[in-house]
């Protein structure tokens, strides 16, 4: 359903601001009834719907990486971080600090 | 004569009376015959002073003969003090000095004696320096700052030769420092000046040179001898001649060139630095080395940091060892904690008091070198050997104290001794949470099993433990051990309600062990099939219990039972010893010859595990109640099983004993679980006192509040936090996703 949505959205979406409601958003209406985390499977779409446009080459990668290493549902909490690394991380991870608070997740991958 | 009527002494006539005095006074000095003064001719050389004083101006002469005092010094010195001075050399030349300084001294005294008036009125109105004083200035000013830089040579001279090892005249430089002391008329600065910075200088250089050339020839112990050596001397040095505030800026001259300059290429001398002497077990040279580097700033670091290394590296060398030893075992004997691993735990022990000795010896308990003892053991202590961490190692070797028929065969006291002793390497292990579960599993066993050997000891090393670890460490432990003193009680009103309602005996002997469930480890409870005649003893334990207490529900752990039973063979009838799964299993002979594995399993309904383990106890061991088919060495599900009608054993009663099962991998799990609480709680107690605080912060409150029981894994902290967002305890800062906030 958000995908016919989104392409109406698109033009909004240029807009962070805009873009950072819409993420959180996505998550919370995206999982099922009742349940804290976001099936991986859904969330693994909606990342790819979602980063579509932006351009952050290492979306595939995490992606891949969750499917294969991590293989269980997602947090809000690592959903709405992913955001902030995706914006503030460089793609060769140099300015990375693993002691930073950056959800468990998050740290594995960035080892992977 | 009064005043009135004296005559009045015109300048030059009483200048020329005093001057004979004066003369007279040079001759005494000089040695050429004279009397001494007489009270009389000391008299009237006064009286002339004080009346050419007193007399009205113009006839007043007071500033003259002020002027002419000194005159008469710098008359003096200059024709017949100085030239003898210059004629004369080094050695000749000080002594020179220090007479003529002796005689300056006397003829001031007589001197301001004879002129004493003056000092009296005279100087006070025209604030003009003393007599006393006005004399030594003459000595300062004509021959002590011509003199001063041949004297000062001339004195370092022989201060050097006395340190290659000459005898030289000591009173002499004590006369000729204090010449440099008492010139400053109050103040050091001419001592310090004018000899004291040369003479260090002078010094410095001195031990540069030797340095260079022992660092290159000598060992590290005869260096340090000859450095003690030449510290010694240079003290004794300042208490023959010098004056005593050189002491400090000398000997740190000295220490600097022998020992700062050198300290790093000392140490590590490659057969006789620090680490050398470690090695060899050279208890006085590490003394004197102390003893040396104490003195210098910064010294005992490097010292401290050798130590260090060094027992590491036997530590870590001890683990390696006992690693080998046990990779050579049998594949069979893999889990458990075997007699190297005991032998390993005694060596750590033994290299514990080994290098504590030397802390307290040869470096006097400085906290510097106990901090390196502790760091040290703490990089090693913390290695597992064989597949056991160190904290399974040490519980197991108390376990092997403490218990009956333990390996280690000591007396009560070496007993005490030896776990004071482990209880103190505990202090280095971090997983201290480790020790616990497993040294309660331990001691679970030994109370439940009657196989502890001394309660005294025991009870000892709760306290000990409690001493070191605190309340909390120990306070489940404590509670076991009030459990079975409380089901002993227990048992004896047992006993009494049986003798009251014979109706419910249920024919068989028992005892039962209640045990408080938080106090004791974990035990799984079974869902065995109790055999019948043990059904009744379960129901008539229950109906009484209820008669004490209406609130508590018991479960009972038949892993942990005994049962004596006794087995009707042909030969003769044998008592055994045996849990109460073996009693079950044997048991279930009364009803058939044969059985088969899946039989008994379908019966007694236990886990495989649980089933090979017994039956391999009665069937495959050394004492042979089952016969098995086929009579292989182990169990397997296809094999049938007999009662052996014909086992005999020349005992009466024997005991079959069943190996534990291992336990390691629960206590692991069990500890990661109480971890993760821990970690839990402690986040949340930190965030509901902080209420907002950064990521790093926040892991390192948390580390060190865990930090006495053990040291939490930073990934672990983050998933924990992560789980505490979830369930909605904490949440990160809007803005700053580092930072966190509490959520009430």
């Amino acid at each position: 359903k958000l995908r016919s949505v989104l392409p109406a959205l698109r033009a909004e979406l240029k807009d962070e601001h805009k873009f950072r409601e819409l993420y959180a958003f996505a998550f919370c209406w995206a999982r099922e009834k009742g349940q804290k985390s976001l099936a991986l499977d859904t969330a693994v779409r909606m990342w790819e719907l979602l980063y579509e446009d932006r351009g952050w080459p290492l979306i595939s990668i995490w992606c891949q990486f969750l499917q294969a290493k991590h293989n269980k549902a997602i947090s809000k909490d690592t959903w709405s971080q992913l955001l902030e690394f995706s914006k503030s991380i460089s793609p060769t991870l140099s300015n990375y600090d693993a002691e930073g608070a950056w959800p468990y997740l998050i740290d594995e991958f960035a080892e992977y | 004569m009064t005043m009135n009527d004296r005559k009045v002494i015109e300048l030059e006539q009483g200048w020329a009376f005093m001057q004979k005095g004066i003369t007279k006074l040079i001759n005494l000095l000089e040695g050429v015959a004279e009397q001494q003064f007489n009270s009389e001719e000391y008299a009237m050389l006064y009286t002339t002073i004080y009346n050419m004083c007193t007399q009205k101006p113009p006839q007043d002469y007071s500033q003259q003969l002020y002027d002419r005092y000194r005159e008469a010094f710098e008359e003096y010195i200059n024709s017949m003090v100085m030239p003898a001075l210059r004629e004369k050399h080094n050695e000749f030349m000080l002594r020179e000095l220090v007479q003529r300084w002796d005689n300056h001294k006397i003829m001031v005294r007589w001197l301001s004696r004879f002129f004493n008036y003056l000092d009296r009125y005279f100087i006070a109105r025209r604030s003009l320096p003393a007599l006393g004083e006005v004399g030594l200035m003459c000595f300062r000013d004509l021959v002590y700052q011509e003199m001063k830089n041949n004297v000062k040579d001339a004195v370092i001279t022989l201060i050097d030769r006395e340190r290659e090892g000459e005898q030289i005249d000591r009173a002499l430089l004590k006369n000729v420092l204090g010449i440099f002391v008492e010139i400053g008329m109050g103040s050091m600065e001419a001592y310090e000046a004018d000899f004291e910075a040369p003479m260090l200088q002078d010094t410095a250089a001195y031990y540069s040179r030797k340095a260079a050339s022992w660092i290159e020839e000598d060992s590290c112990p005869d260096y340090m001898l000859k450095a003690e050596e030449c510290l010694k001397r240079e003290k004794e040095r300042v208490g023959h001649y010098l004056h005593s505030s050189s002491e400090s800026k000398l000997l740190e001259k000295v220490q600097q060139e022998l020992l700062s300059q050198y300290e790093q290429q000392l140490l590590e001398k490659e057969h006789s630095g620090c680490h050398a002497l470690l090695r060899d077990d050279k208890v006085e040279d590490l003394s004197r080395m102390y003893r040396l580097f104490c003195r210098i700033p910064k010294g005992l670091e490097p010292v401290a940091a050798i130590f260090r290394m060094h027992v590491t590296e036997e530590g870590t060398t001890l683990v390696k060892q006992a690693e080998d030893a046990a990779s050579s075992k049998k594949a069979d004997k893999k889990d458990t904690v075997g007699v190297q691993e005991q032998a390993f735990v005694r060596k750590v022990i033994e290299l514990h008091d080994k290098y504590l000795q030397y802390v307290s010896e040869c470096f006097v308990n400085h906290s510097l070198f106990h901090k390196a003892l502790k760091e040290a053991f703490e990089v090693f202590c913390n290695k597992g050997v064989g597949g056991s961490t160190s904290a399974e190692l040490l519980a197991t070797f108390c376990d092997n104290l403490l218990k009956k028929g333990g390996s280690e065969k000591l007396s009560d006291e070496a007993i005490e001794d030896t776990l004071e002793k482990v209880v103190k390497l505990l202090a280095y292990i971090s997983d201290k949470d480790l020790f616990a579960e497993f040294y309660r599993k331990k001691l679970a066993r030994r109370l439940l099993f009657d196989k502890s050997a001394n309660d005294d000891h025991e009870r000892s090393i709760l306290t000990k433990l409690k001493q070191q670890c605190g309340g909390q460490f120990t306070s489940k432990m404590e509670g076991m051990v009030t459990d079975l003193t409380l089901a002993r009680e227990n048992q004896t009103l047992f006993e009494e309600y049986l003798s009251e309602n014979p109706q419910s005996n249920p024919g068989i002997d028992l005892t039962v062990t209640v045990l408080t469930t938080g106090f004791w480890p974990s035990y799984k409870s079974s869902d065995l099939a109790l055999p019948s005649e043990m059904v009744k003893c379960v129901e008539t334990f229950k109906e009484f219990y209820q008669t004490k207490t209406k609130h508590r529900k018991l479960t009972w752990i038949y892993s942990l039972g005994t049962c004596n039973i006794v087995g009707k063979f042909e030969p003769k009838q044998i008592e055994l010893v045996v849990t109460t799964y073996q009693a079950a299993v044997l048991l279930l002979f009364n009803a058939a010859e044969r059985l088969s594995y899946s039989d008994i399993k379908g019966q007694l309904n236990l886990t495989d595990e649980d089933i090979v383990r017994l039956l391999h106890s009665l069937s495959c061991a050394k004492y042979k109640i089952l016969n098995k088919e086929p009579n292989t060495k182990t169990v397997s599900g296809s094999d049938t099983f007999e009662f052996n009608n014909k086992f005999t054993d020349k005992m009466r009663r024997i005991k079959i004993p069943l190996p534990p099962m291992d336990e390691k991998k629960k206590v692991i799990e069990d500890v990661d679980k109480d971890r993760r609480y821990a970690i839990d709680a402690s986040i949340v107690r930190i965030m509901k006192s902080r209420k907002v605080l950064p990521h790093q912060q926040l892991v390192l409150e948390c580390v060190e509040q865990l930090g006495r029981m053990f040291k939490p894994d930073f990934k672990i902290i983050k998933k924990r936090m992560e789980d505490l967002i979830a369930r909605e305890y904490l949440e990160r800062d809007k803005d700053n996703p580092n930072m966190f906030r509490y959520l009430a």
